[in-house]
């Protein structure tokens, strides 16, 4: 089989399995191989990597939109200095999710405006990073 | 969440909707306490808490009222609020932020005055004789 007929073939299969990523890529990763005349598991593992992350990318963007996060803050972004009844080291030990693990409540409670919901989203957009899934509810307005 | 299921219930799709609120292993309820429900709506909001509860997944939520206000909050049915309560607080952590509000922090000038004038007013001293 020609080079040329092996690579359109390639590029058939992989949009048949909808590897489009691996489809994308392939091609530019075969010449670089081939040149530098490296192992072929090297050029395989390049392109099967490239398709993971794509789709680890793909699946964690689709799990942020289905959950309706009114808005996307980290727990980064929060001003511990601001709210000094909070512990901050607390909040980051919730960030390594064994709530999440072991199906445990959370409770924020406070006025309107400490921050309450900022903390909320920032974990559970945490959880869903970490490849949960998540979704929020507001409860005056739904 | 809450009106969601009522209306779904009536229309026979609760099965499904509730799912929505069960599946997820984070689900974050927020602002619970700024509108009060009603029978059926406190009803439906305790379906969801129990059946997570059952199932060992994570319940976020975030309210502006104490625990004690929660049996006026459902519909004045103490039965209902405190079996909520119950599954909400069993193994839960509890976060009471104490602070100010975040969203007025640059208006304190403005609030300060008022919440001032909330303080019941100096009364003279009283004059023996």
């Amino acid at each position: 089989m020609s080079r040329q007929t092996l690579m359109e073939q390639l590029k058939d299969d992989f949009g048949y399995l909808k590897l489009t990523k691996a489809a994308e890529v392939f091609a530019a990763y075969a010449e670089t191989a081939r040149k530098d005349a490296t192992d072929p598991l090297e050029f395989l593992a390049r392109v099967v990597s490239d398709e993971v992350d794509a789709t680890r990318q793909r699946r964690l963007a689709s799990r942020l939109r289905f959950a309706h996060f009114p808005f996307r803050r980290t727990l980064e972004e929060f001003d511990f200095d601001f709210q000094p009844s909070i512990d901050p080291k607390m909040i980051f030990d919730l960030a390594e999710l064994d709530f999440v693990r072991e199906g445990r409540p959370l409770l924020f409670l406070g006025k309107p405006g400490c921050g309450k919901s900022h903390l909320a989203v920032a974990l559970a957009i945490k959880a869903v990073e970490a490849g949960y899934r998540g979704y929020i509810s507001s409860a005056p307005r739904t | 969440m809450t009106k969601a299921l009522v209306t779904a219930w009536a229309d026979g799709t609760f099965v499904t909707k509730i799912r929505t609120y069960t599946a997820p292993s984070v689900l974050v309820i927020d602002d619970v306490g700024i509108t009060g429900f009603d029978r059926a709506e406190a009803n439906a909001f305790f379906q969801v808490i129990n059946r997570r509860y059952e199932n060992r997944s994570a319940t976020i939520v975030t309210t502006n009222r104490g625990l004690p206000a929660w049996a006026e909050l459902f519909g004045g049915d103490a039965v209902v609020a405190s079996a909520i309560l119950d599954r909400l607080l069993d193994g839960a952590t509890v976060i009471n932020i104490k602070g100010q509000s975040w969203r007025l922090r640059e208006h304190e000038a403005l609030t300060k005055p008022l919440s001032d004038t909330t303080d019941p007013p100096e009364r003279p001293p009283r004059r023996r004789g």
